[in-house]
């Protein structure tokens, strides 16, 4: 049962009033703030951008455009490793920047900066070559390339001597008729790599690639540096590793054994 | 019935259409009879139609009018024809030529222009000729993929695979004095001549 | 015992009622269509075509508010978005309502639509409200379609170009009307100003028309009562039979059938809202600048399936079945009351009707999760973004390693997978060694076919052998050579490479290739 009675209405009126505005004040300022805090508040627009100097901004970034070739983290991938402390100390930091930005030429290494689609800045790739040194410049300190340098320098290689290098330090492993790979779970000193004198192979990649793989070898599928230790001939362990000219002789040998088709060096039919 | 309108009539024609049908009715009756109210009928009817007629005009003039606004098509310069190297494709962003103040960004354009030879161009828009999706260019493998349904088309703009009914729309182009351009402005589409 | 105050208070409404319904006789009307008698069988089958009122007019309240804040220049959009999401207070809130309230409602009058269609409910007298009900059903998805566009983002740029596509296409008069579509000869602000126009005046008020019309034919004919076996709609007599059972047997509408009504459209509500707090609004995603094209244009939900269709229909025809399939479509549903307006209504006498609905049903979700998987769609970033399974660079020669790259330099990875990770459109490549010998591996690569690009323009003859050797490698790990010879290694191979090995390996690679050696 409800009486009214209106003559008590009138007095407090206005306190009522002010104390009915504070409370609704007050409740929506209680909304308004826990609205903010519901799951659905969507992100700022844009997303604050990590800087890709940084470990976890640098990661974003490998993930999307190097994972591809160079490894999921770095390794392991079908291209060079770049968690490689040793490699990113002797890799200048402005060869390393026209790499990443304009590809190298004749290579399968494209550019992503510069005029290429989707390209990223110049300040972002120098931020990513720091981000690549704080993440894996000291995930390794052996001294897997003798301190032996990047580039080659203008000497030309000895063939001949490269060659019984080779059948002394690699054959045991790169031998010159492509085989099989051992199958998996066979033991690591059982592996035979496969032919490196293939002329198909040579001809896809460069002599600096070559370079790049004797010098530091690819420690992640099981490949020495020019630290050794090899394999030899017999199967044995030979330590001896390799200085600058055993490698640039290495490096002529191979590239002698690119062009040996009997119809002479190979026509590009248009490839990049 | 005395007098019709002169001027053409309404669709619905109600002069001579309701009396037939509601041959009773009180408001019928003025149509019926002549005289005074005979033409007031007529005259509002009259009125009415040249009124709505010469409304018509703004009305559907702007509803229509960017599909009679004639050929927008425009000569647009790309830079210098010699800032395109041979044997590559890119992106190259133009502004339209009838761009309103309102338009932001949508004021932008792209197309791919490959540079086959010495003056010698192919100028791609890039949207896939199946249903206007952004088509992107990779140089590695000379391809055009489509992201939405799966079209692929060759350097040359030759259908590769998928659903598109063609190769990807081209551009005209010319050089003038070393100066690039192409003939732009429109969207282009499957009932273009190009 | 009422006091005399409350006496006082309900006189007081009275007259006010009584002096509005004598100057507009509204309150008759209301009246009526609030106690009007239901049949009793009316239950919670019925309360779908209400929760679609109810959430239209959380799109028109929530739609009217966003209004206030939404700017329709292609220019000032996007900002103003980004706007509302961060810097009005409850501002996404708004819009997180606006965005799943429109999927709620399309998907309530789905449900509603499949109801009414179940249970014959559309068979004479109710004909037209169907027809009314299947007009409103085209105006909600096309509210739907427009308001995709006014979330001013990349998603929304590029569908307008697959509208302008489809619009493109018409015969003759295509070129015009999409001039006339997007308001100028390209994408631009003024098509913007035009969707915005549909999306906010010219669809909601035909929408609100509509509603009326519909609300109106649904008091005229009389809530239909659930379908009873063996109680067929006669013309002649269904009227009376059905006036009196109502008359007999009905209840008042309110409160007695509205209290479903009322419940369900709450607990609805109250899910609306816990779907927007806690799922958020829909985008805006990326800008919508033409210039940016790495972008990978998707509808919203409920267009999934259309996505779909336009990637699956044969080129041959798909024009034509753009073009003619949607109006064919409409105008048969809402030819359906005249095609079978009387007889049975019950699902289990109309075997047909009911094949057809599963069917539909099954496709659109098929269709649905097809457009939400979209493997014929190339994942564009997968060459640089996927990375060889480690288990595939394993033991592998440099020349297979080289191969390996080869596969993600050439963009393979966008169409094909390995190790389950990698584009759809064509064949996984886990096991290709299993399928083709080397000799068809490199015809394959060169030469294309089956919806694959030919590389033979852009592989040279070193990338393709290393490609194919990296592919002969993927057997499946464990499943041995279907094809014989498929395992072997390439005739040649093993020799001194002074014979030139493709000599017999490659007798039908394309005459480029050739040209070039």
């Amino acid at each position: 049962m409800i009486r009214f009675d209106s003559s008590h209405l009138h007095q407090p009126l206005t306190s009522a009033s002010k104390s009915l505005r504070l409370v609704i004040a007050a409740s929506w300022i209680f909304v308004g703030a826990a609205c903010d805090r519901l799951p659905g508040k969507p992100p700022p627009n844009p997303a604050p951008v990590i800087s890709v100097a940084t470990t976890a901004g640098f990661e974003a970034m490998w993930a999307e455009r190097c994972t591809g070739c160079h490894g999921a983290d770095g390794q392991m991938g079908a291209g060079l490793p770049m968690r490689n402390a040793e490699y990113l100390k002797a890799v200048p930091d402005g060869e390393m920047f026209s790499i990443i930005r304009d590809g190298v030429p004749s290579s399968r290494m494209p550019g992503f900066g510069g005029n290429a689609i989707g390209g990223v800045s110049d300040e972002i790739i120098r931020d990513f070559i720091k981000g690549m040194h704080t993440t894996w410049a000291s995930s390794e300190g052996s001294n897997v390339s003798r301190g032996i340098s990047w580039r080659p320098s203008d000497a030309t290689g000895d063939i001949a001597r490269g060659a019984s290098i080779f059948a002394a330090k690699c054959a045991a492993c790169h031998p010159a008729e492509q085989k099989v790979p051992v199958l998996e779970g066979a033991m690591p000193d059982q592996l035979i790599a496969g032919s490196v004198t293939d002329p198909f192979y040579l001809r896809l990649v460069s002599d600096q690639h070559l370079r790049s793989n004797i010098v530091f070898g690819r420690t992640d599928l099981g490949m020495p540096g020019a630290a050794g230790p090899f394999r030899g001939p017999d199967g044995g362990e030979v330590t001896g590793g390799l200085d600058a000219a055993d490698v640039a002789d290495l490096v002529a040998y191979l590239a002698s054994k690119r062009n040996t088709w009997p119809s002479g060096p190979e026509v590009e039919d248009g490839a990049p | 019935m005395s007098e019709r309108p002169s001027e053409e009539s309404t669709g619905t024609e109600p002069t001579s259409a309701l009396p037939s049908e509601v041959g009773g009715c009180e408001g019928c009756e003025a149509v019926k009879s002549g005289g005074r109210r005979g033409f007031l009928f007529a005259a509002g009817t009259t009125l009415l139609t040249v009124g709505g007629g010469l409304a018509a005009v703004p009305i559907i003039g702007v509803a229509i009018g960017p599909a009679e606004a004639g050929d927008p098509n425009r000569w647009i310069a790309l830079g210098k024809a010699t800032n395109f190297k041979i044997g590559e494709t890119v992106l190259v962003k133009f502004t339209n030529p009838w761009d309103s103040p309102t338009d932001g960004d949508t004021n932008q354009n792209v197309c791919y222009v490959r540079c086959i030879a010495h003056e010698t161009f192919q100028v791609f828009a890039v949207t896939c000729a199946h249903l206007g999706c952004p088509v992107e260019w990779f140089a590695q493998s000379r391809l055009f993929m489509c992201p939405c349904h799966g079209g692929v088309y060759y350097e040359d703009g030759a259908r590769a695979s998928g659903p598109p009914p063609r190769g990807l729309y081209e551009y005209d182009w010319r050089v003038v004095d070393g100066s690039f351009e192409i003939l732009g402005g429109r969207l282009p589409g499957l009932q273009e001549s190009t | 015992m009422k006091s005399p105050g409350v006496i006082g208070v309900i006189g007081v409404i009275g007259r006010t009622l009584g002096w509005i319904d004598d100057r507009t006789g509204l309150v008759a009307v209301t009246e009526h269509a609030m106690f009007h008698k239901v049949p009793r069988s009316a239950k919670w089958w019925y309360v779908f075509g209400s929760a679609t009122l109810m959430f239209f007019i959380v799109q028109l309240v929530t739609g009217v508010l966003l209004t206030t804040l939404f700017v329709p220049s292609a220019g000032e959009a996007y900002q103003s978005l980004v706007y509302i999401d961060e810097k009005i207070p409850m501002g996404w809130m708004l819009r997180a309502l606006h965005g799943w309230s429109s999927n709620a409602m399309c998907i309530m009058m789905l449900i509603h639509m499949t109801q009414i269609f179940l249970h014959g409910t559309y068979k004479f007298p109710r004909e037209l409200t169907w027809v009314a009900g299947v007009a409103l059903c085209v105006t909600t998805l096309g509210l739907a379609f427009t308001g995709q566009i006014m979330r001013w983002d990349a998603n929304a740029y590029w569908g307008l170009g697959i509208g302008a596509a489809i619009v493109d296409r018409v015969p003759f008069a295509g070129n015009w009307l999409r001039s006339v579509v997007l308001g100028g000869p390209n994408i631009s602000g003024a098509t913007l100003s035009r969707f915005f126009a549909l999306h906010v005046f010219v669809l909601p008020g035909t929408a609100i028309g509509l509603i009326g019309l519909h609300l109106i034919l649904v008091l005229k004919g009389g809530i239909s009562e659930m379908p009873k076996v063996g109680q067929p709609v006669k013309p002649e007599t269904y009227r009376k039979e059905y006036e009196d059972r109502v008359k007999k047997t009905g209840v008042p509408f309110f409160p007695d059938a509205a209290r479903r009504d009322m419940v369900f459209c709450g607990a609805a509500l109250i899910g609306l809202i816990g779907l927007a707090a806690w799922y958020g609004p829909f985008g805006p995603g990326p800008v919508p600048s033409p210039t940016i094209i790495e972008v990978a244009p998707r509808p919203d939900g409920l267009f999934l399936w259309l996505f779909a269709v336009l990637a699956l229909l044969p080129p041959d025809s798909e024009t034509f079945l753009i073009l003619v399939g949607p109006p064919v479509g409409i105008a048969f549903l809402a030819a359906l009351p005249f095609i079978s307006p009387s007889g049975e209504r019950a699902p289990s006498r109309r075997p047909i009707s009911v094949i057809i609905l599963c069917i539909i049903v099954t496709a659109l979700a098929v269709l649905t999760w097809l457009g939400e998987t979209s493997p014929w769609s190339p994942v564009m970033k997968a060459w640089t973004s996927i990375p060889t399974p480690i288990e595939y660079v394993r033991h592998r020669s440099p020349l297979e390693l080289q191969g390996a790259i080869q596969l993600q330099y050439a963009q393979c990875r966008n169409c094909h997978s390995i190790g389950g990770e990698g584009g759809e459109r064509g064949p996984a490549l886990d096991d290709v060694a299993t399928r083709l010998s080397w000799d068809q591996l490199v015809r394959q690569i060169q030469q294309g076919g089956g919806n694959m690009p030919a590389y033979g323009k852009s592989l040279n003859s070193a990338e393709t052998e290393a490609l194919a050797a990296f592919l002969s490698t993927l057997d499946g790990g464990t499943l041995p050579a279907l094809i014989p010879g498929a395992m072997e290694q390439q005739p040649g191979r093993d020799q001194s490479p002074t014979v030139d090995p493709r000599a017999e390996a490659e007798p039908e690679v394309d005459s480029d290739t050739v040209a070039a050696r």
